[in-house]
C-alpha cells in the first residue's frame, strides 16, 4: 500500500499503534485538533487519488473525526480514519474515552469495522484501503480496542472479511449509442461536468467530446476542479454563485449531458424547473445518484471515460459537419467577456481590496499548476466565481458539506502530497480561525505554505444571507475583536503582510513562491460591500438570478 | 399513477452482524417511505432484513441503491406487495454478537 504518511494526534487507545511507527519509514503528521488531520488526510487523498490515513485515540479524538468523514464522504474523498478504542473487556461499560465511533461513524462513511481480533488487523486494514478507492471513492474507519492492537497475531490465521466490492459496469452500447443520437438531434447541449470527472481521469474525453460536437461545459462546484478554466468551450460554474455564462448554458439547453454529478441542489436550484424542457442525459459511477434528483431521460451507470470513448468512437463525422454551435458559443462568451469588463471596472471604484481582483492579483503571481485549497465562506464563493483552475485537480474545497475550516489543514496535507508544488490556502477570517493552530504545522514539518486571509471581520455568507433574506436583521455574524493575523503568523514563525495595494499583494506572493517561503496575507475586505453576486436564492431557477448592481444580462438566447 | 403510494417488501441479504442491520435501517430511516414492519432472521453466514414499506416507486428505488452500495449487503430484493402488510413490529432471530 506503500503508505507514507499518517495524520493524527496519539492518545491513550491508540499509542501502541502509534509506538508501532517508532522509528519506521512513515511519517506521522501531529496535528493540533484531529479535524486538521482528517481534512490534511482528505486533501493528501485527493491529490494522490490513494486513501489519506488518520490516526487518532477513542473518544473525543474519535469524535472530532466526525466532520472530516462527512466531509470525505460527501465529496467522495479517499480515507482510512483508525480510531483507537478501550479495550474489549471494557467496550460498552463507559470507559474513560470510550464512545460508540463505529456507531457515530456509519453514516458518515462507506464502511466501518471494529477489529476485535489481532489477526483481524491486517485483512481489515487491507479491505478499508479497498474500500476507499472501490467504485466511488471515501471514507472508511476502523476502530481498534487497545488490547488488539497490543495482541500477538497469528501470521497463520488471517480470515477475510466478506465484502461485496462494488463491479463498475462497462457501458451498455445501445445506451451509449442513444445518447449520441440524442446530442446530435440537440439544438443547444451541454455538458454538464462534475467532480466525478476528474475521479475518472476523463478530462481530457469530456474536452475531447465538447470539441468534437462544439458543446459548452458548465460545472458543478467541484467540476470546477476537473476543467481547465480557459479553455475556449467551458462557461465555468452554474448555480448559487455560479458564472453568469455558466448559468445562461444551462437555461437554455435543450439537452444537458451531466457526467459525474450528482445534481446539488447549490447547482440546480429548482429541481422540477430544471427538468422542464429539457433531457437529461446522466452517467455515474454511482447507480444511487441515478434518477435520485433529476429523472434522466437516459442515463448510464459505469465510468465516465469509458462512456465518452466509447461516444466518440461511433459519432459519424459526417453529422459532426451539421452540428453549428458557434452563435450560441458566442452568446455565453459574450456574456462572459461583458462580466469580467463590468468586475473590472467596479473594482477601481471598490472601497479598498475588491475581492475578484484580489484572486486575479493572486492567480497571475502563482504558476498555472498551483494547487488552491479553500476555507468556506464568501472568499470561497468568490473563488468559485473568479479562481482560475488551469491544471485539473488543483482546486480543492469543501463543496459538499460546506466546512469552515477546511483550507489551512488541507492545505498542510496538500503540501505533504507535493512538496515541490506551490499551496495557496485561500481563506476567510472566520473560517480561518476554526483550525488556525494547524499554523504550527508550516514550520514543525517544512509545509511552506501561502495563506491568504480575506478579512472581512464577519461570518460574511451568512451575514450576507441576513441582510438579503432576513430583512438586514444582523445577529451573530460580525466579529468585533478579531486578532491581528499578521502577529499570529509572527508568533508561528511566519512571515506576514497586511498589503496596501494589488502591486505590494502581488510582489509578496511572487516572492514567498520564488523562495518557497511560508507567508500569511491578511488582506482587509470592506464588509459592507462584501456581497457575493451573482446570487440565485435557495430553491430558486438560475433564471431567478440576483445581479450585482450595474450589470445587466439578457439569460434567453434569441439568436438562432 | 406513477407517484400512487403502495406496499412494497424489500428484503435485503446481508452479512451476520448487527453492524449491517444498523446500516440498513440508517439507510431506511433517511427515505421518505412508510415503514410498516420490519422482520430480521439471523443465520451462520447471514441475515435476512424484510422491510415492509408503503412508498413511490421512486423513493422504494432510492432505498434498493442506497442499500446495494453498502459493502455488508449480499443482495437486494424488491417487491410490490399485492395486498397491505399488517402494522405491527416484529423483531425475530437469535442475534450473534454485533460487529
Amino acid at each position: 500500500m506503500s503508505i507514507k504518511h499518517v495524520f493524527g494526534i496519539p492518545g491513550g487507545q491508540i499509542m501502541p499503534l502509534f509506538d508501532a511507527f517508532y522509528e519506521k519509514e512513515i511519517d506521522t503528521i501531529l496535528f493540533r485538533q484531529e479535524l486538521g488531520a482528517i481534512h490534511a488526510a482528505e486533501a493528501y487523498g485527493r491529490l494522490t487519488k490513494k486513501p489519506g490515513v488518520t490516526l487518532v485515540t477513542s473518544g473525543p479524538g474519535a469524535t472530532n473525526l466526525a466532520t472530516g468523514l462527512a466531509n470525505a464522504y460527501m465529496d467522495s474523498a479517499p480515507l482510512v480514519a483508525i480510531t483507537g478504542q478501550v479495550p474489549t473487556t471494557f467496550l460498552g461499560r463507559d470507559a474513560f474515552q470510550e464512545t460508540d465511533s463505529v456507531g457515530f461513524a456509519m453514516p458518515l462513511t462507506k464502511h466501518t469495522f471494529m477489529v476485535k481480533e489481532p489477526s483481524g488487523l491486517t485483512p481489515v486494514f487491507k479491505a478499508a484501503y479497498r474500500i476507499a478507492v472501490d467504485g466511488r471513492a471515501g471514507p472508511v474507519l476502523i476502530d481498534v480496542p487497545r488490547d488488539v492492537q497490543i495482541g500477538n497475531v497469528d501470521q497463520g490465521y488471517c480470515p477475510e472479511p466478506t465484502l461485496s466490492l462494488k463491479i463498475i459496469p462497462e457501458p451498455d452500447p445501445n445506451m451509449v449509442v442513444a445518447i449520441v443520437n440524442l446530442l446530435l438531434k440537440a439544438e443547444r447541449p451541454v455538458i454538464l461536468a462534475g467532480g466525478g470527472v476528474c475521479w475518472s481521469g476523463a478530462t481530457q474525453e469530456v474536452l475531447a467530446l465538447a470539441e468534437t460536437l462544439g458543446i459548452p461545459i458548465v460545472t458543478t462546484f467541484p467540476g470546477k476542479n476537473c476543467v481547465p478554466t480557459n479553455h475556449p468551450l467551458v462557461m465555468g460554474p452554474a448555480g448559487m454563485h455560479g458564472r453568469v455564462e455558466g448559468d445562461a448554458a444551462l437555461i437554455n439547453a435543450d439537452v444537458v449531458f451531466a457526467v459525474g454529478t450528482r445534481f446539488s441542489d447549490r447547482t440546480i436550484g429548482n429541481f422540477a424547473e430544471f427538468q422542464k424542457g429539457r433531457k437529461i442525459i446522466h452517467v455515474d459511477i454511482d447507480k444511487s445518484e441515478i434518477g435520485k434528483n433529476v429523472k434522466p431521460s437516459l442515463a448510464v451507470v459505469g465510468d465516465i471515460k469509458a462512456v465518452i470513448r466509447m461516444m466518440l468512437q461511433i459519432i459519424p463525422d459526417a453529422l459532426i459537419a451539421k452540428k453549428n454551435q458557434e452563435p450560441y458559443i458566442k452568446w455565453l462568451k459574450q456574456i462572459k467577456r461583458v462580466f469580467d469588463e463590468y468586475r473590472e471596472r467596479v473594482a477601481a471604484e471598490f472601497p479598498g481590496f475588491a475581492p475578484w481582483k484580489v484572486l486575479k492579483v493572486i492567480r497571475e503571481a502563482v504558476p498555472p499548476q498551483t494547487i488552491t485549497t479553500t476555507g468556506v465562506g464568501s472568499h470561497q464563493m468568490w473563488c468559485e466565481l473568479h479562481w482560475d483552475v488551469y491544471v485539473p485537480g488543483t482546486f480543492i474545497t469543501s463543496a459538499g458539506l460546506g466546512t469552515m475550516g477546511f483550507g489551512l489543514p488541507a492545505a498542510l496535507g496538500a503540501k505533504t502530497a507535493q512538496r515541490n508544488t506551490p499551496v495557496v490556502n485561500i481563506d476567510g477570517d472566520g473560517s480561518f480561525q476554526m483550525n488556525m493552530p494547524n499554523l504550527a504545522l508550516i514550520n514543525e514539518y517544512d509545509l511552506p505554505i501561502i495563506n491568504v486571509v480575506f478579512n472581512n471581520s464577519a461570518l460574511m455568507l451568512v451575514r450576507h444571507w441576513q441582510v438579503m433574506q432576513y430583512n438586514n436583521r444582523i445577529i451573530a455574524t460580525e466579529f468585533n475583536a478579531n486578532p491581528d493575523f499578521t502577529k499570529i503568523a509572527e508568533a508561528y514563525g511566519i512571515d506576514s503582510i497586511r498589503p496596501s495595494s494589488y502591486e505590494e499583494l502581488s510582489k509578496s506572493v511572487s516572492r514567498a513562491v520564488r523562495n518557497n517561503g511560508s507567508l500569511l496575507i491578511d488582506v482587509t475586505i470592506d464588509k459592507q460591500k462584501d456581497f457575493v453576486l451573482p446570487f440565485v436564492p435557495s430553491g430558486k431557477w438560475l433564471k431567478e438570478v440576483i445581479l450585482p448592481e450595474g450589470f445587466r444580462a439578457d439569460l434567453d438566447y434569441k439568436c438562432d | 399513477m406513477i407517484n400512487m403510494s403502495k406496499p412494497f417488501k424489500i428484503e435485503v441479504d446481508s452479512e451476520n452482524s448487527l453492524d449491517s442491520i444498523v446500516r440498513i435501517l440508517g439507510v431506511l430511516r433517511r427515505s421518505k417511505l412508510r415503514v410498516t414492519r420490519i422482520s430480521v432472521g439471523l443465520h451462520d453466514k447471514n441475515s435476512v432484513t424484510q422491510l415492509f414499506v408503503e412508498g413511490v416507486d421512486g423513493e422504494v428505488n432510492w432505498v434498493r441503491n442506497k442499500l446495494e452500495k453498502l459493502y455488508d449487503v449480499y443482495e437486494v430484493d424488491c417487491v410490490s406487495e399485492s395486498r397491505r402488510v399488517g402494522t405491527e413490529p416484529l423483531l425475530s432471530g437469535n442475534s450473534k454478537t454485533g460487529g
